[in-house]
């Protein structure tokens, strides 16, 4: 049996299904405490997706290329960390091809490119503008065409 | 505890990674990784930002995942076969292992602020809404900060990468019930320090 945890656990959970998904809101009760809605909706705005500079993506693709290139490099490599046996999830259902989803906004090297259109996020990017003045310019990153 | 991800899983539908196809080819042809890389550095990177908060950190250990992804990519086929991961997810569980190798290295955690990371330029909308939106993000990054680390990596991978929770379980090797409870824990502290 779930104990009270667990239950609010997986309130929250369906909330956020449907809060990151833009799906339907349904019926108040099954809603988490307005508190932690609050949360989540702060959060879903603040915590946005950061893009390297166009610089660092390039520069360590052109060395992922040199990589791949070169003779044997793409042998199993025991060093690169705990491969993962998912033995544990067999005949799970992992999506990570997810085409529910709406599209996050970026930022790209100082400024949100695209997806959702978000006032909170503009006044924190002028808040940090205003604070960073002194700071050393952050280098413009430039969206590739499609 | 919470019932393992064996048993929730048990009647979900037989796994299809998108991007096997894009593996596939990656390993007939490593170049072809590159669009793998193309289709997830950002995600790694934003992971490594929130983690690390510094952008020079962030870089390495992007680099870092991506150089020891694609030369253990032929073990991930073999692994793959199963079919039971993703790419992403396996992608993540380096990301992790990274960081986790990394912080035994240098024996710290990242002390900046959170909003010192992000170099974010301005937009332009009405000035007294910036400031008090801005206050509040300010504080929402700083109860983020200080969370307990797996409880800030639950809630990152869940509203940045947009993972479900199966996937953040099969990444934090955790069950699904596990995951469901630090991001409700991690929300609630983020709350309570909002309230």
């Amino acid at each position: 049996m779930m104990s009270r945890h667990e239950r609010d656990a997986e309130r929250t959970d369906r909330y956020l299904e449907r809060l990151l998904g833009s799906l339907p809101v349904t019926l108040a009760d099954e809603e988490p405490a307005l508190p932690l809605r609050e949360a989540a909706r702060l959060i879903q705005h603040t915590l946005v997706r950061s893009h390297p500079s166009f610089r660092f993506e390039e520069r360590l693709a052109a060395r992922l290329e040199k990589e791949a290139r070169a003779p044997g490099s793409t042998r199993p490599d025991d060093a690169a960390g705990q491969l993962i046996a998912f033995h544990a999830l067999a005949g799970d259902q992992i999506r990570s091809d997810r085409p529910e989803r709406r599209a996050r906004g970026y930022l790209l090297g100082g400024a949100i490119a695209s997806g959702v259109s978000i006032a909170s996020i503009a006044g924190v990017l002028a808040w940090r503008r205003a604070r960073a003045a002194a700071a050393s310019p952050a280098s413009l990153r430039v969206e590739r065409p499609a | 505890m919470f019932g393992g991800g064996r048993e929730e899983a048990s009647a979900r539908p037989i796994p299809y990674d998108a991007d096997r196809p894009a593996v596939e080819a990656a390993r007939r042809d490593p170049g072809a990784f590159d669009a793998l890389y193309r289709k997830y550095v950002a995600q790694v990177y934003s992971f490594a930002l929130y983690e690390t908060r510094d952008q020079h950190a962030a870089e390495d250990l992007t680099e870092q995942v991506f150089l020891s992804a694609l030369r253990a990519l032929p073990k991930f086929r073999e692994r793959s076969e199963d079919a039971d991961s993703t790419f992403r997810v396996w992608l993540f569980r380096i990301a992790r292992n990274a960081l986790a190798n990394e912080r035994r290295r240098s024996r710290r955690h990242p002390q900046a602020p959170l909003d010192d990371a992000l170099e974010l330029a301005a937009l332009t909308p009405d000035p007294a809404e910036q400031v008090a939106s801005a206050e509040i993000a300010g504080r929402a990054w700083a109860a983020i900060a200080e969370l307990p680390d797996d409880r800030r990596q639950a809630l990152v991978l869940r509203f940045v990468e947009e993972m479900s929770t199966r996937e953040i379980a099969a990444v934090m090797g955790r069950s699904e019930g596990a995951v469901r409870v630090l991001v409700h824990r991690g929300l609630r502290s983020v709350a309570r320090r909002l309230g």
